[in-house]
């Protein structure tokens, strides 16, 4: 096709592909920052990289707790597959619904809380000694000061506000006392 | 390219430009490098576990959550296993063919097509990959590019089996002159219409880091050069990855001790290498140096922030960069001798252009 082209088409080409991939810079670059104007792809507006971190920052992330024991993060592989990036969109967007709806719209929170608390059930070897005296599964939202997590021992949350919980049913009896 | 006979206008600066810019007579060897790279790079993403967790990602994931996007949006709910297979094989197919140059001009654009829906329903699972545009990008331009005139099996079938080349290769491909693998191995005849292709997937690319560059400078000014919003977004992607996925990248820990004035360095880079991007179309060899600059640049997002930008890792995005033109390969035509010399044209009958021939002035304007 390109090949059929005389030079005035090709520049008619270069011209509309560089407005049309560029659009948010030729537009207006407050475009890339609108709620408004949502990220798609592959003709993405998604500002990367700019935005400045405040030094206080929580996030929606999974844990696993039990009495006496310390709280043990509950890796994504347990409850989705997929990326970092995407495990943690999928967390945010379900409880963005959940809250939206007044806790109605639990599905999709529930569903990654069941699905942890399921697969930390069944474990067995050294990853099941990790999970050892957890008794729950906990979506829980959690504030951190970033340098001093990654630069100084204090790993402590500034703030922890739990979302939703589950139980870990390890045995078939509690298994089937949890069913309904 | 660019002599004007007596008599004529001398070109205006900016048509001078352009012509730098956009239409170098580039032969078609570039075109089918970036086309089989970026060919060989889809068989071995989809082949290899990164394949295997795609399809986990795109069949295993909860459907609640699927938010269709961009060409998915056709879609009301996600597709069930046994279609998104279906799919995902034909891709395979396509992909295969298209790094062999096998019926280019229809399969290319099915390739390019499916390429486009997958890597959209991808990230119709509640988040965006902004990893994979470049590639998309460069498969949708190089589907409706010259890209199989050589180094393909249709420039091999167009020599071999008459009336093939009237049908299945492009309209600038050359008539085939000597035995059909010498035709297929050819460097071929340069020409514009080999060469802005090439150009464009350049733009296209330098286009998507500046729409990353003046996102920075919209939201903060130069600001952003200063470097502590770099550093803060390095700190945010170690502690999703500490909360989310179990564990930061260790290089990441070590990067966090560096003294601030390196992430201002840093910073100060990464805006210029980004807002200038499409500039770099004006010049190859500038090109070539902005490629080994942005390659480098994602190896340090990777070592820094372990985002793995995997298709500019590999530097298969940056094959359309690199002056291929300039490489002295030794095709068979060059290295076998006069027994496959070509032989000059019968008198009356239509010259042919002999393949490794110097730059020809443009066939058609």
């Amino acid at each position: 096709m390109f090949d059929q082209f005389s030079r005035r088409g090709a520049l008619v080409v270069i011209f509309l592909t560089a407005v049309i991939v560029g659009h948010p810079v030729v537009w207006a670059s407050h475009l890339l920052q609108s709620d408004t104007n949502p990220d798609s792809f592959p003709l993405s507006t998604y500002p990367m990289f700019s935005s400045s971190v405040p030094e206080v920052y929580g996030l929606h992330h999974i844990v696993a707790v039990g009495r006496d024991v310390p709280e043990v993060r509950v890796s994504k592989r347990y409850w989705t597959v997929g990326g970092m990036n995407q495990a943690r969109g999928q967390l945010d967007k379900a409880v963005t619904a959940y809250r939206r709806s007044g806790r109605r719209q639990d599905e999709v929170l529930r569903g990654f809380c069941e699905k942890a608390a399921r697969r930390i059930a069944r474990l067995d070897g050294a990853a099941r000694e990790e999970f050892a005296g957890t008794t729950k599964v906990q979506i829980v939202y959690s504030k951190y000061h970033l340098k001093k997590y990654f630069l100084s021992k204090d790993k402590d949350p500034i703030s922890r506000r739990v979302v939703l919980s589950c139980p870990i049913l390890r045995s078939p009896s509690e298994r089937a006392g949890a069913e309904p | 390219m660019n002599q004007t006979a007596p008599g004529t206008r001398k070109p205006s600066w900016l048509s001078r430009l352009m012509d730098r810019a956009f239409f170098p007579h580039l032969p078609p060897l570039n075109l089918a490098i970036c086309r089989i790279v970026l060919g060989a790079w889809v068989l071995c993403y989809f082949t290899s576990a990164d394949g295997d967790q795609f399809v986990q990602a795109c069949t295993r994931s909860l459907p609640e959550v699927f938010r269709p996007i961009g060409v998915v949006k056709l879609l009301d709910t996600p597709l069930t296993s046994a279609t998104f297979s279906q799919i995902y094989h034909v891709m395979l197919a396509c992909a295969l063919l298209f790094t062999v140059g096998l019926g280019h001009r229809f399969i290319a654009p099915i390739f390019a097509l499916l390429q486009l829906f997958l890597w959209t329903y991808r990230n119709s699972w509640g988040f965006i990959y902004h990893t994979e545009n470049t590639l998309v990008f460069g498969a949708l331009l190089l589907a409706l590019a010259p890209a199989a005139d050589t180094w393909s099996l249709d420039a091999w079938l167009a020599a071999r089996v008459p009336g093939y080349g009237n049908v299945l290769v492009s309209t600038v491909h050359e008539k085939p002159s000597t035995p059909p693998l010498l035709h297929a191995l050819r460097r071929g005849t340069p020409d514009f219409r080999y060469g802005w292709p090439i150009q464009l997937i350049i733009f296209v690319v330098g286009i998507n880091y500046s729409v990353a560059g003046f996102a920075k400078i919209g939201e903060q000014g130069l600001a952003w050069a200063s470097g502590s919003t770099l550093e803060g977004q390095i700190l945010r992607n170690a502690y999703w990855y500490e909360m989310i996925a179990g564990q930061a990248p260790s290089s990441t820990l070590t990067v966090l001790q560096w003294p601030g004035w390196i992430f201002t360095g840093l910073a100060v880079m990464t805006l210029i290498c980004e807002t200038l991007g499409p500039l770099v179309v004006i010049d190859r060899r500038v090109s070539f140096f902005y490629a080994f600059i942005m390659f480098g640049f994602h190896w340090g997002v990777m070592l820094t922030m372990g985002i793995p930008f995997i298709y500019h890792l590999y530097g298969a995005a940056f094959a359309a960069f690199i002056p291929w033109e300039e490489i002295p390969f030794r095709t068979p035509q060059a290295s076998s001798g006069p027994k496959d010399a070509v032989e000059p044209p019968a008198p009356g009958t239509e010259a042919v252009t002999a393949p490794d021939s110097p730059a020809q002035p443009a066939a058609t304007e």
